[in-house]
């Protein structure tokens, strides 16, 4: 399958996980792809395994003048830019908020490995500092806003392109730990909707993907028994491999969606439906 | 970024419901061209047929079935069929439908969508409402959920008796934004749609462990024969609240499709993707 012969795509947060997963998969389809991660050296770690044209870009989304700077680079260089992936994103906000988050899932486990109902209660939210939570703003929802800006600013010229957004099942349904990336992620889709109802005329589509629980070096990070619950609750019975949300991210990109926009496609196994 | 013709469902056996025309007809052509052995349902033997012989050159060769889906007998019937020649089933694309459940329902609807739309460019306001749920017989609303709903049953209960054992297979829904969403006109029409999204995520959860995922669409206005049926005015304002601002081509439903049916959408269950120009969000 060669969707994107003869087009160029941008990937931010390209130097791991689904973001790098996504630009193998876009290069394999015959795009030209645009690696951008918040360093040069992770974007180009990236960009050297890709079998196909790669450029990387290091810049940080969060900052607008670099998401802008960003664009005009890949412009110089190849002239167009014919689809956008944000998928940049971070885990947690703040120190110390990793080790919250699985102390208290711990201790829930070892309640309920004891035949007991966990009596443990989250003290998660009321511990977001602000400045995790406007970090949490900034890189998702604001580094979403910059780039899908400066790429709508070039397909309306165009009049052709397509944008996709990565949110999160912690967009569409409650999770604990969660309030600063669940709040993040939930602005994305709304960004995504509202910018589709705008772009739609101008040939230019949007639309998100909402993906569960993924075998990344994000949930790496996550308490081992986090993971497991949510293995358990979904019917598939395990987590996505980012090649299978890439390939989401890739069908939305592509002309196969030609009729969708504004749109949330959820790759999560069924957790949440 | 087109695709046509990349081995997506290579050696796959895949039964298209309704296929005779519109987005049935346009699925089953495009799932061949992608390899799989197309096994097109409709009414009759020769509207299947004339799908089958439809098929773009060097796909497998397909089988015509007729079958009315919501007669579980014939069903049953048609699910033989193809256990007798394929031995399995990999793919069901739950299409068949019907638009207006009587000539009497789709009359009013282009009779009133008229008359508003000749207020609104007058600037008065509207002069009528619909009152379309009052005029529903018993009959059109038992055939309304007979097709979709009962059909969708029907059918998705045979193949998971030929899925199950074989620990894989996809299952496509055609559902339809009305099932999502409100529209005062076809009401019995919005409650099978729905009732098949409701389905759909129950079996989601069921078939998840055995492999099998299940999905749907909820399209939204798209040009198909059934549209055509509808008045200008009603297509016009249909167009209008969609930022793609055109109708929906039956091949876009089936790039869908064929994305939910292939391996291309091995961790997307029980969801329900909207291919409707942003109309619903």
């Amino acid at each position: 399958m060669r969707r994107f012969e003869g087009k160029v795509v941008l990937v931010t947060g390209a130097g791991s996980g689904l973001g790098r997963a996504t630009a193998h998969r876009l290069v394999a389809e015959g795009a030209a792809v645009v690696v951008n991660d918040l360093t040069r050296d992770r974007a180009e770690a990236t960009a050297v395994e890709l079998d196909g044209e790669a450029h990387a870009i290091g810049a940080d989304v969060a900052d607008r003048s670099a998401v802008d700077a960003m664009f005009a680079e890949a412009i110089d260089r190849y002239g167009r830019v014919d689809g956008v992936a944000n998928v940049a994103g971070i885990p947690f906000g703040a120190e110390g908020e990793l080790e919250r988050f699985a102390d208290t899932i711990d201790a829930i486990a070892a309640e309920m490995a004891a035949g007991r109902p966990p009596s443990t209660r989250w003290d998660f939210f009321v511990n977001i500092s602000d400045e995790s939570f406007e970090r949490m703003l900034r890189v998702h929802l604001f580094g979403t806003f910059y780039s899908t800006r400066a790429a709508a600013r070039l397909m309306m010229e165009e009049g052709a392109g397509a944008i996709v957004n990565c949110a999160s099942g912690a967009a569409v349904t409650g999770f604990p730990a969660s309030a600063h990336y669940a709040a993040a992620k939930a602005g994305i889709l709304g960004l995504t909707r509202a910018a589709a109802t705008e772009l739609g005329a101008w040939g230019v589509r949007v639309n998100a993907v909402a993906p569960g629980a993924m075998d990344t070096p994000m949930l790496a990070a996550a308490p081992p028994a986090f993971v497991a619950a949510g293995t358990a609750q979904t019917p598939l019975g395990r987590m996505a491999d980012p090649g299978e949300v890439a390939a989401v991210v890739a069908f939305l990109l592509s002309d196969d969606a030609s009729y969708m926009t504004g749109q949330t496609v959820e790759p999560n196994g069924g957790m949440h439906m | 970024m087109t695709s046509t013709g990349s081995g997506r469902l290579e050696g796959r056996i895949a039964l298209v419901t309704g296929a005779g025309s519109g987005i049935g007809e346009a699925i089953a052509r495009r799932f061949a061209a992608e390899g799989a052995t197309v096994v097109a349902n409709d009414l009759t033997i020769e509207r299947a047929r004339r799908t089958i012989e439809s098929l773009a050159d060097g796909s497998p060769a397909g089988h015509p079935v007729a079958a009315d889906v919501a007669d579980a007998d014939a069903v049953r019937e048609m699910f033989a069929e193809v256990r007798d020649a394929y031995g399995r089933l990999d793919v069901l694309v739950n299409n068949a439908g019907i638009g207006e459940g009587s000539p009497e329902e789709l009359e009013y609807v282009n009779r009133t969508a008229e008359t508003l739309a000749g207020d609104m460019a007058a600037g008065r306001p509207p002069s009528v409402a619909f009152d379309f749920t009052r005029r529903v017989t018993d009959a059109s609303f038992q055939r309304m959920i007979g097709v979709h709903l009962g059909g969708c049953f029907h059918c998705t209960r045979e193949a998971l008796d030929l899925m199950i054992p074989r620990r894989g297979g996809s299952i496509v829904n055609i559902s339809s934004a009305g099932g999502l969403s409100g529209q005062p006109v076809f009401t019995h029409y919005s409650a099978a749609k729905a009732g098949m999204l409701g389905f759909t995520r129950a079996v989601a959860a069921e078939g998840g462990p055995y492999g099998i995922r299940v999905n749907a669409i909820a399209p939204g206005a798209i040009d198909t024969p059934l549209g055509a049926k509808l008045s200008r005015s009603f297509v016009l304002a249909l167009i209008a609240n969609a930022p793609i601002g055109r109708l929906g081509t039956p091949g876009e439903l089936a790039a869908t499709a064929l994305y939910l049916a292939s391996d291309e959408s091995s961790f997307v269950t029980g969801q329900t993707l909207g291919v409707n120009g942003g109309v619903l969000m």
